[in-house]
């Protein structure tokens, strides 16, 4: 039986993310951003509004969550790309990107950043930005989710269902029935 | 280290410049959201959250 889960929802929006994110880099080179898979694309094309109009690219993946392996397909561009995406837990897939499609990657920016040994390595060899950066309170990782992944990709909502909220059935239920405009 | 635990301050924290670690309390579920919340998603998530037996703090 799972341990009785949140009374508190919190909903940050990633346009509010992506807003703070382009200050960050308003005084920055970079001549086009790569937004990583579904959800850095759709992120990247709330950072640009802000960004007069740079262009915008996407980089696709795989991952492979059992053996902990992300497989990037090898891009190239020529100019300075800002690589771009709306959270970073392990920091992996935005290491493995960055490494396939060196040497482009001059900044990496992060809608939220998890605080961790690995991460903060992370930003150590890396010119990385984050909107938010975040940690639980007492140690330990808080779940972060996209309603938006959650509706598309149905494994991840069984398994946040099932680890989190004890009437999993009516949570995924509810879940796929949400329907936000955009 | 700020203590993060409504939308509320979430949003005011975003609207700062200064860039800290932001801490979330245990038992809780984050939900990143494509856009701004509106009235009629509020309503849905409380729904969701409703369905599921729980209280919802947004805005």
């Amino acid at each position: 039986m799972p341990e009785p889960a949140d009374d508190l929802f919190i909903c940050v929006s990633l346009g509010l993310l992506a807003t703070k994110l382009a200050t960050q880099f308003s005084d920055s080179e970079q001549n086009r951003i790569v937004g990583l898979g579904t959800s850095g694309l759709s992120f990247a094309r709330q950072i640009v509004p802000n960004c007069s109009g740079i262009p915008i690219e996407t980089v696709s993946f795989d991952r492979d969550r059992a053996k902990r392996r992300v497989s990037v397909q090898p891009s190239r561009w020529l100019e300075p790309i800002l690589m771009v995406d709306d959270i970073a837990v392990s920091g992996r897939t935005v290491q493995s990107a960055a490494a396939a499609v060196s040497p482009s990657v001059s900044a990496v920016g992060l809608g939220m950043l998890y605080n961790s040994r690995t991460t903060r390595r992370l930003i150590d060899v890396t010119d990385v930005r984050a909107a938010c950066v975040y940690q639980r309170e007492g140690g330990g990782l808080p779940p972060i989710n996209s309603v938006a992944t959650l509706r598309a990709v149905p494994e991840r909502l069984d398994e946040l269902a099932g680890r989190y909220f004890n009437n999993c059935d009516v949570f995924k239920n509810a879940m796929r029935r949400t329907n936000y405009a955009r | 280290m700020l203590q993060i635990t409504t939308t509320e301050q979430m949003t005011d924290y975003l609207k700062q410049d200064a860039l800290e670690t932001i801490q979330l309390p245990n038992n809780v579920n984050v939900f990143l959201d494509d856009d701004q919340l509106t009235g009629e998603q509020t309503d849905r998530l409380e729904s969701v959250a409703g369905a599921c037996g729980r209280s919802l703090h947004l805005r």
